[in-house]
């Protein structure tokens, strides 16, 4: 523990201050030389748990994270098969997803495994090579049908998982995405079951040399009705090629990702016939080589035509335009989102994405490494962003964070977007390396003040206080209560769910889209709401986080209004309906140019006060 | 009992006597070893401005008498002033070698190492001198320091503290500790040691650029932009050429509203350094808020090649790190280098390569390219011959 480098200066000052205050010149106008800092606590990425209870209440109501990880039954453990070597490709991995592949209305879990290292020799290949599917009860607890479900085959050392309905039939596929080679698999429709049917659809990505794919995304770029997918790949590595990087002290450790070259994302266009075409070439992308990590698809310049937003690591964010012809153009520095406050290339991990401000615009959140602020790009229209990470106060808060996975999520229900951080260090030295930093980290809230601020909600934490070193979060509502939980994965650790008790004080409406003239997931539709005075946009998800996918049903926090007063839905390829007023607290489905009905979770009328 | 105080008397006298002598037979040997007589030959003649024959002499006695550590010292001293850091670091690692509880050897040791650039060594050297002289500002100063270039962040801490407590209010230790603490994003305990210093030196630039970067990162509210602002501009007049602080201004009065004003600092930033990252985001940052579309793009287009190349030469150090002789990415890295406005490092990685290669035509017509494109035409001519090792 280091001592308070803070405390001898400290009470020099205060006897300064003292002193000056009895001589008489206390009353002088304050000017930035007179700071007198009485509140020097030590930087920590640990959250001490009685500290954080005692913090200010920033949300409008008490909210509190409940880990109900055993009592719902969820027993899986991430593995990054790391036994000593250090070996660079251990740092990533740990995709999860809530999706509900059985359509009953609740949200499922799929959790994706790595396992042994690439390359391990026979004594290392000890660790589990199971992913995990979870089925929801409905009674708050899931079960484990992994077994005969098809995603009990080994998909070799897993790293992300992306959900979408490639073939419109009306049940969610999975795409996994791992070192090596990625996986596609085909829910066989109520059935329960999933079929690999990578080798018939193209999209395992081998043809790329030394593949090392991250996240990937879901999302329809040719406005043709079937979801395109692009898929993010890292760095050149290969156990051949990794690097011996020692720490200070000497002992062995992770290299930093400079030492190794940069690497070509990937473009799959869906046929429409189960088969998928590499197109990267052809789009133009052959020639970005970044480090990339995130992505998401969304329209940023409102032209009707999904764009992609990529982060990199230690590399500048792409802004991939779709120029509508097929191709897409970085406009990245132009735009505003290439870099950090300072211009300089940031390691960008997990994206967040929403309308903080409520302007009708969908913002970017980019979670960097830890002395990187978190980047709040605001979407100012006209295909331009303004860089708010300091004008937000996120960068405000504390920097030493490591944050993979981000996302945005109304935790409250007030109406606005706040943020949760899953963060964890890559160096597994970290405890002793650094002053004020760790390993395992405590995740973060961060609580929209409505504003243009956001402010450090440790009070809302509960359980999220405690130190893991997170990579996937994912958000959805699994208990259909109105609001939104919150699901992570650690490496070399539990798959941890996390229960929003209290945040559906306030009144909300959940939306699930179905396309009909475009792809049916609607990837990219845009809901804007009326409920008196608030007016809310949301758009269906393409992707989001680090490695991970959330609930792709829309939830919207109503404050303290129990009635929206209209809808506009603006469906891919531009297609406008206009629905309302409806009833708060309730799901509701929508199908492209239908009437809202009520979805199979509603809960029952009589389900009294929300807790 | 009187007897027995005569005898104890006697005794102690005797005792004395023989240390005495011992002492002067010791110092006598000491005085006329062969290395004292070179010594202080040497010495002599350095007073008098004769250097190159004090070399000699002190070279004489390092043969003469192997273990006599005075004249490695001496040697080491008069490199030091010549700067040769290399033959000053053997002098006076051979010089501690035979005199391990020297402190003030070891010192000069450290400072030999790190002027060498080799900080690890000067660290280890600087922690030897730091236990035999614990009370030592300056040497308890320069361990920290060097601690905390090699990044070992909680030792560094603890060291300069102790420096700061052994000599309170030195500007060097406390801006050490401040950039420490920054480096750690302990803002509030950097601020805790800048706010009373800097109430005491309100002039002292870069004291007041690190509280600029403090306010910085402080909420966004008018009042501690306009503290930001007053810090940098203070910080400004003292260091006129310190582009950082026109990267920080730009983005200060960016934020404040005054567009203009950040157009002007990051103009005057991009003078001082025109391949400098922030600075050419404000610009198109500015330029685009301004509306002059044309030349935010061109901004744009040169950031995104000045950030391609700095990624490069990223990549190709650490390359370099893993194997000193990868001439590819050597020689690309000092083209990038170049291209960059780095022309020492340039030249030195030529320069490096024609001596590990000296039959490799490669190197040798980058390294004479390159001193042609300087306008160094005779040096060139020089090193394009094929027996010519720089």
């Amino acid at each position: 523990m280091r001592q308070n480098p803070a405390a001898r200066p400290l009470l020099l000052a205060l006897i300064a201050a003292l002193a000056t205050v009895s001589m008489g010149g206390g009353c002088r106008s304050r000017t930035p030389d007179d700071v007198q800092p009485t509140d020097v606590v030590p930087v920590s990425t640990i959250i001490d748990p009685a500290r954080a209870e005692a913090a200010p209440q920033v949300t409008p109501h008490p909210v509190r994270f409940t880990d109900v990880t055993a009592d719902a039954g969820v027993r899986w453990t991430y593995h990054n098969g790391a036994t000593g070597r250090h070996l660079f490709v251990e740092t990533t991995g740990g995709g999860i997803a809530f999706f509900d592949y059985d359509n009953d209305g609740l949200l499922d879990i799929v959790a994706i495994q790595s396992g042994p290292v690439p390359g391990a020799k026979e004594t290392e290949k000890r660790f589990s090579t199971r992913n995990a599917l979870y089925r929801n009860r409905g009674d708050g607890t899931f079960v484990d049908v992994t077994a005969g479900s098809g995603l009990d085959a080994y998909t070799g050392y897993g790293q992300a998982v992306a959900v979408g309905d490639y073939d419109n039939d009306g049940w969610s596929d999975l795409y996994v995405t791992a070192y090596g080679g990625n996986h596609l698999f085909r829910n066989n429709g109520g059935k329960g079951t999933f079929t690999d049917v990578t080798r018939r659809a193209g999209v395992s990505g081998t043809a790329e040399e030394m593949p090392w794919p991250l996240s990937a995304a879901w999302g329809d770029y040719d406005n043709d009705g079937h979801l395109d997918l692009f898929v993010t790949h890292y760095v050149r590595w290969s156990p051949a090629l990794d690097k011996p990087c020692p720490s200070v002290d000497g002992s062995p450790s992770y290299c930093r990702p400079q030492v190794y070259e940069p690497s070509r994302s990937r473009l799959y266009r869906n046929n429409g016939d189960g088969t998928f075409r590499d197109v990267t070439q052809r789009a133009g992308l052959d020639r970005l080589r970044g480090k990339a990590m995130g992505v998401v698809w969304l329209d940023y310049d409102g032209d009707d035509r999904l764009d992609l937003f990529v982060t990199n690591d230690t590399m500048p964010n792409f802004l991939l335009r779709n120029n509508g012809d097929g191709t897409f153009t970085d406009r990245a520095i132009l735009a505003g989102v290439a870099f950090g406050d300072q211009g300089e290339s940031l390691s960008g991990m997990g994206i967040g994405r929403g309308d903080y401000d409520n302007d009708g615009r969908e913002d970017l959140f980019v979670v960097n490494f830890s002395g990187q602020p978190k980047s709040v790009y605001r979407n100012a229209g006209g295909g331009l962003f303004e860089s708010l990470s300091y004008r937000t106060n996120v960068a405000s808060t504390n920097l030493q964070f490591l944050g993979f996975g981000l996302e945005c999520l109304d935790y409250d229900l007030d109406g606005y977007k706040d943020l949760v951080v899953g963060n964890g260090h890559v160096l597994d030295h970290m405890d002793t390396a650094t002053a004020g930093s760790s390993y395992e980290q405590s995740q973060q809230l961060l609580h929209n003040q409505r504003d243009g601020t956001f402010a450090d909600d440790q009070r809302s934490l509960g359980d999220l206080v405690k130190p893991r070193v997170t990579r996937g979060v994912a958000v959805g509502d699994y208990d259909n209560d109105g609001d939104e939980d919150v699901l992570m994965v650690s490496q070399t650790g539990p798959l941890q769910l996390y229960r929003n008790d209290g945040g559906n004080r306030n009144h909300w409406i959940n939306l699930r889209l179905e396309g009909v003239r475009g792809s049916r997931d609607a990837v990219g539709a845009k809901v804007t709401l009326r409920a008196g005075t608030l007016r809310q946009t949301q758009w269906v998800r393409g992707g989001s986080s680090y490695c991970s996918y959330s609930d792709t049903r829309l939830t919207f926090g109503l404050g303290d209004r129990a009635r929206v007063e209209g809808l506009e839905i603006r469906w891919p390829g531009g297609r406008i309906q206009k629905l309302g007023p409806l009833a708060a607290d309730r799901f509701y489905r929508i199908r492209e140019g239908a009437a809202p009905v009520p979805a199979p979770e509603q809960p029952p009328l009589d389900s009294g006060p929300p807790d | 009992m009187r007897r027995s105080i005569a005898r104890i008397l006697a005794f102690s006298c005797i005792a004395a006597g023989a240390i005495a002598a011992a002492y002067t037979f010791w110092f006598w040997r000491q005085q006329t070893r062969p290395g004292m007589t070179h010594y202080t030959r040497g010495t002599e003649m350095a007073a008098a401005g004769r250097f190159v024959d004090a070399e000699r002499e002190w070279l004489r006695g390092v043969e003469k008498d192997p273990s006599f550590p005075g004249c490695r010292e001496r040697l080491g001293d008069l490199y030091m002033e010549l700067r040769r850091y290399a033959e000053a670091a053997t002098a006076y690692g051979g010089a501690a070698e035979r005199s391990p509880k020297n402190g003030p050897l070891f010192l000069k040791l450290a400072r030999a190492e790190q002027m060498l650039g080799d900080t690890e060594s000067a660290a280890i050297a600087a922690q030897r001198a730091a236990r035999l002289m614990p009370d030592d500002p300056e040497v308890v100063g320069l361990h920290g320091m060097l601690l905390a270039k090699n990044k070992n962040i909680p030792a560094a801490m603890q060291a300069l503290q102790r420096a700061l407590a052994l000599r309170p209010g030195d500007r060097r230790f406390l801006l050490g500790l401040v950039s420490l603490e920054m480096d750690t994003l302990d803002m509030r305990g950097a601020e805790a040691y800048l706010a009373p210093y800097l109430k005491a030196h309100p002039g002292d630039a870069e004291a007041c650029y690190y509280m600029a970067v403090l306010y910085n990162q402080k909420q966004r509210t008018r009042a501690n932009l306009i503290s930001a602002l007053d810090y940098a501009n203070r910080a400004q007049r003292g260091r006129p050429r310190d582009y950082r602080i026109y990267a920080l201004l730009g983005q200060l009065y960016h934020d404040i509203g005054q567009p203009k004003n950040a157009l002007a600092a990051y103009r005057a930033g991009a003078l001082l350094a025109p391949n400098d990252e922030a600075i050419l985001r404000g610009l198109v940052t500015v330029h685009t808020r301004l509306g002059d579309r044309a030349k935010a793009t061109a901004a744009a287009a040169r950031l995104e090649t000045v950030s391609a190349r700095h990624d490069r030469i990223e990549h190709l150090r650490h390359r370099l790190g893993f194997n000193h002789q990868d001439r590819e990415a050597g020689l690309e890295l000092a083209r990038l280098e170049e291209e960059d406005g780095e022309l020492k490092a340039a030249q030195a990685y030529l320069v490096e390569f024609v001596r590990q290669a000296p039959r490799d035509p490669r190197p040798r017509q980058a390294l004479v390219a390159f001193l042609r494109r300087r306008g160094q035409k005779d040096l060139a001519q020089q090193a394009a011959r094929p027996d010519f090792v720089p």
